[in-house]
């Protein structure tokens, strides 16, 4: 149920080291002063999403989730299954939902609400000293599923209408309170779940994710199909990792106190940070970007923007980049610092 | 901005959700949808429905900023227009069929737009039963149906496929009886995209994954022991006689083109009001509707969603009420 999220559990380490560095390297070499020039403002691009509208149907189904236990459950099913009636018109069923009913008649977790079974609410403490050596956690998924199961032999239509025949309405409307509550939760868990797939997909590729060119879009195309981590996947979403192959003509480094321009090819990797705060856009988007990426570069030994990098005596370096700050260092006689800011000039190719 | 789900309260026990295409309502602002068109055709008891519209034009927005596929969709015109004959209406009439097939190019944008009309139905799931219990009814006797047009029934009949075969989705026909009244196409590209994409089939990622290509079109269904449970009591295809994205060129239907699955209720609109009888005519007026986008009644657009509506109020009140 829970999506896998990869960038959230690794962006913290990424934040410190990456910031550290950057911070580092700019004092060292006096930097700050080209990053300046460079102009680091992220533009504000918003996304036409949906109109939003408060879930106040969410509120209703928590705090309804709160006032039913794991025994009123349980009580409803063993009573809703004494009914004859019912059984028999249950058939093949009838053993799935007695089954579902005896797991769901956990006397470890009877105190429970269906919100805490959820982990939405704390547990009851009576219940925790006892659960403690029970087993909680890897019992009450199965205790959803087998909600699941008893909910759906109990609503199949020769049950509902077997039973509408044979109980009083006070007890149909209490197990379809009872058993819709149950299933909504999880209905609510997977509608959080692709919404948090979708933020991953607009991390990745929407208006704070990089800007790809032609040659990354064909690169990222094999990877997405052909290398395992690239591609996306229905339950999971998409991959963090993202190919780098990129022309740039924007770095800037200062020679005898003047402003040159660089020009480089960039061969490496882009890692995408799916945890909430990352993703920001304007002067946030600085500290907390969608990406850092990494990888190698090379530089013509003649400075200038639309310099072919191997045009002349060729110079490799290393790149890292926190979001749209890109900062590189190449060899070579003497070590040169540079900088530059994620960006493309020409839609799809550089 | 993260998209968020509409969240409604039903007026009355059934609800509608509208899921947009392309040409009639490409703008993907709320203005764009048929609302009005859609009300006048209910009659005095549309305010009776929860209508809900979903959007997604905004993921489409990422895929042409983040991603180039001219040559891809390229490769896929050029399958077209052989299909169509050589001509300059032909390049027309696949210029304006190309915008209904690059969704099957990108897995990401189709994961995407699944996981919101997932989402969006889980909130329907979740409204339904608030309403429900509010009035002490049991929720499983309210009624939702859904109402996609063109590109949109591509991603409806793919997303209804994901949730009635993949148990996570807590939506399944008969395992979570998720079921809908009606599910009504209009001008639906699926078969067209079926044939299309199956003949570039290497290119297309994660193929086991798209469901108009990957098995025989049908009904979406979950299948349980021996039992098939559909995801609709009514599935229904509504298409144009001159609408070349639902099948038809002048008249003609195109076997390759035409959606056809068993089991579906048909309806062919014969669409001789808008006085096309020629393939320079089809294509000027398709080059018209492709330029000029939005929510407005454009009658000589065969593919025109407003019109399709308009022109099925019997059905609609029968099928969604």
């Amino acid at each position: 149920m829970t999506p896998v999220v990869t960038g959230a559990t690794r962006a913290p380490n990424a934040t410190r080291l990456t910031g550290w560095l950057t911070m580092r390297v700019a004092r060292a070499t006096g930097m700050v002063r080209i990053m300046m020039l460079a102009g680091f403002a992220v533009g504000a691009t918003s996304v036409n999403a949906q109109p939003a509208s408060l879930p106040a149907a969410h509120e209703r189904l928590l705090a309804r989730a709160d006032s039913i236990s794991v025994g009123d459950y349980c009580r409803l099913a063993q009573r809703v299954l004494s009914n004859r009636t019912v059984v028999t018109a249950l058939a093949d069923d009838s053993a799935t939902a007695k089954l579902s009913a005896a797991s769901i008649c956990d006397p470890l977790l009877s105190d429970f609400s269906l919100r805490a079974l959820r982990g939405e609410a704390p547990a009851p403490l009576a219940s925790i000293a006892r659960v403690r050596t029970g087993g909680y956690s890897a019992v009450r998924g199965t205790l959803f599923d087998a909600m699941d199961e008893f909910r759906a032999a109990v609503t199949s239509p020769e049950a509902r209408a077997a039973l509408r025949q044979s109980a009083d309405n006070a007890t149909v409307m209490e197990l379809v309170r009872v058993t819709e509550t149950a299933h909504s939760l999880l209905v609510l868990a997977a509608r959080d779940s692709a919404l948090s797939r979708l933020r991953r997909y607009e991390r990745k590729l929407g208006p704070t994710s990089a800007r790809l060119n032609a040659p990354e879009v064909v690169l990222n195309y094999a990877a997405q199909r052909w290398v395992p981590g690239f591609g996306p996947r229905p339950q999971s979403g998409p991959s963090p990792l993202e190919l780098v192959a990129s022309y740039v003509p924007t770095y800037a480094t200062i020679v005898d106190d003047r402003l040159q321009a660089v020009s480089a090819s960039e061969f490496g990797l882009r890692w995408y940070m799916f945890g909430e705060r990352f993703g920001a856009e304007g002067l946030k988007g600085l500290l907390f970007p969608s990406y850092w990426s990494a990888g190698a570069l090379v530089v013509s030994d003649r400075n200038g923007a639309l310099v072919w990098p191997w045009d002349g005596r060729t110079r490799t370096g290393a790149f890292v980049s926190w979001g749209a700050i890109k900062i590189a260092h190449v060899g070579g006689r003497q070590g040169e610092w540079i900088v530059s800011r994620q960006m493309q000039i020409i839609p799809f190719v550089f | 901005m993260p998209f968020i789900p509409q969240s409604l309260n039903w007026p009355s026990d059934h609800a509608i959700l509208l899921v947009h295409g392309i040409g009639n309502a490409s703008l993907g602002a709320q203005g764009a949808f048929p609302l009005d068109t859609l009300r006048n055709s209910l009659g005095s008891q549309s305010h009776d429905a929860a209508i809900y519209t979903v959007n997604y034009d905004f993921i489409n927005d990422w895929a042409a900023t983040k991603i180039d596929f001219a040559a891809a969709i390229g490769v896929m015109k050029k399958t077209v227009c052989e299909r169509l004959g050589s001509d300059d209406v032909a390049d027309a009439l696949a210029d304006y069929i190309g915008d209904v097939l690059w969704p099957v190019l990108s897995a990401s944008i189709r994961f995407a737009v699944r996981d919101a009309l997932v989402a969006q139905l889980a909130q329907i799931g979740v409204d339904r039963t608030e309403a429900a219990l509010a009035r002490g009814h049991d929720p499983l006797d309210y009624k939702i149906s859904i109402v996609a047009h063109s590109l949109g029934c591509y991603h409806t009949y793919e997303a209804l496929w994901a949730i009635a075969t993949e148990p996570r989705y807590q939506l399944m026909p008969r395992s979570d009886r998720f079921t809908f009244k009606s599910v009504i196409l209009m001008a639906s590209p699926v078969q067209l995209i079926r044939t299309v994409a199956g003949a570039i089939k290497a290119i297309v990622p994660d193929v086991a994954t798209v469901a108009a290509l990957s098995h025989e079109l049908a009904i979406p269904a979950e299948t349980h022991g021996s039992k098939v449970t559909p995801s609709t009591s009514h599935f229904i295809s509504v298409c144009g006689t001159k609408d070349p994205v639902g099948g038809h060129l002048l008249g003609d239907r195109l076997p390759w083109a035409f959606m056809d699955l068993p089991g579906q209720e048909l309806v062919v609109d014969t669409q001789q009001i808008l006085n096309i009888s020629s393939r320079a005519e089809l294509g000027t007026a398709l080059r018209a509707a492709r330029t000029s986008a939005g929510p407005g009644v454009q009658v000589s657009d065969p593919h025109s969603w407003t019109s399709y509506i308009a022109h099925h109020g019997d059905l609609l009140r029968g099928a969604l009420l």
